[in-house]
């Protein structure tokens, strides 16, 4: 399964950002490889919009499941006609968060 | 002559001061450019009111042409579209009808299809044509409403009375673009003034003639009075505050309707207007 978690900074061990659209990075966490990877997120600058291009970049990212405090409206019709699951977490360490996920501790993914 | 009524904030009497010079000097006509907060309508009435909707194009990506490239996601500075899985998507609250998605789409897979976005009431109520501007909830820009209500008096010789948005911002520069005249209400306070201050720097902007209506007016400090006078802005007028004013608003009766000192007092001001434009050399 491969996570899109958003982080206000590169660093993989830090925490979940309070918000996606505008979040600096997104922490992408492939469970089955063991591999990680940290993007910009594009909508961090966007005038407007910035949901939409964050959900293209989760989309292109080739995410499975979106685990953030918040989706606005039009991320999450991309990533519903994207077939990517969202998860609502309040806070917590990224990466706790989705060895979290992983163990089905947090609510399920809406799959599609 | 068309007269453009703004503040620099919300509440200080834009709707008061239009809609009772409108009535003040009838024939005339009423256009409501406060399309996101239209309250026009609760001062004119008719039983027999038009309604045209307003709508925007907004681009239809057909599928079987579409071979995902993503030109229109690169080139939309808004971000209204996403290509998900084997379609585009379209956010259509976000698109500003650019038509440039259109335009670059290699493969011709881009159409138009309107989005209404709002919509003019418009009637006759004894001497006063309305033209009100409303937009639709959830609709981000309301200033194709605005030049499509401005447009509804276009050749109109005799006087139009138009109600701005409050503020500073696009909506209201489109409200007063068109006019000959800039009225500015303000509140006689310190913070009156602050908000003048800005409505007066926007109309200096466009060179647009314009004057002051001091509204709530009361004896004593008067901070936007002096600052008139120091600056060359005429003071048009000023309306006293007045218990029946408010009690009339507030039943949606226009005071100029129901006391003649008070249809004087706008007619007064029309006259002022007339006087400075008369007397403006740029114009």
């Amino acid at each position: 399964m491969k996570y899109c978690v958003p982080i206000e900074t590169p660093d993989e061990s830090g925490p979940m950002a309070d918000r996606l659209g505008r979040a600096a990075y997104l922490l992408v966490v492939d469970t089955a490889s063991g591999t990680r990877e940290t993007v910009p997120n594009p909508g961090a600058t966007a005038e407007g919009g910035a949901g939409i291009k964050v959900a293209q970049a989760i989309v292109d990212a080739g995410a499975n499941v979106v685990i953030a405090p918040h989706v606005g409206e039009h991320a999450a019709r991309i990533l519903q006609a994207a077939g990517i699951g969202t998860i609502h977490a309040e806070r917590g360490r990224a990466l706790d968060l989705v060895a979290a996920a992983e163990a089905g501790e947090l609510t399920a993914p809406s799959p599609r | 002559m068309k007269v453009a009524v703004l503040s620099g904030k919300g509440g200080a009497g834009k709707t008061l001061v239009a809609a009772n010079l409108a009535a003040s000097l009838i024939p005339s006509r009423y256009l409501d450019c406060d399309v996101e907060e239209p309250n026009g309508h609760l001062f004119f009435h008719s039983d027999a009111a038009t309604f045209q909707l307003v709508s925007l194009p907004v681009p239809v990506v057909d599928a079987e042409r579409c071979t995902l490239c993503r030109t229109c996601v690169d080139f939309c500075a808004f971000n209204a579209l996403a290509v998900v899985g084997e379609g585009v998507l379209v956010m259509e609250s976000l698109c500003k009808s650019c038509g440039g998605c259109g335009e670059l789409c290699p493969s011709g897979a881009i159409s138009e299809r309107p989005l209404v976005i709002g919509g003019i009431r418009s009637f006759d109520d004894n001497g006063v044509h309305f033209d009100g501007g409303e937009t639709l909830p959830g609709i981000q820009t309301g200033v194709p409403i605005v030049k499509a209500v401005i447009a509804q008096a276009a050749g109109d010789e005799g006087r139009v009375f138009i109600d701005c948005a409050p503020g500073t911002a696009c909506g209201v520069m489109e409200g007063f673009l068109d006019a000959d005249f800039c009225v500015l209400v303000a509140e006689p306070t310190v913070f009156g003034l602050s908000n003048l201050g800005l409505a007066v720097e926007l109309v200096r902007h466009f060179g647009k003639p314009h004057g002051v209506v001091i509204n709530k007016d009361t004896p004593g400090a008067d901070p936007v009075g002096s600052w008139c006078a120091g600056n060359s802005v005429p003071v048009l007028g000023r309306i006293p505050f007045d218990a029946a004013v408010a009690r009339l608003s507030g039943s949606g009766l226009l005071v100029a309707r129901e006391h003649g000192a008070y249809r004087q007092l706008f007619a007064d001001i029309q006259v002022e207007i007339e006087r400075q434009v008369a007397a403006c050399v740029n114009c």
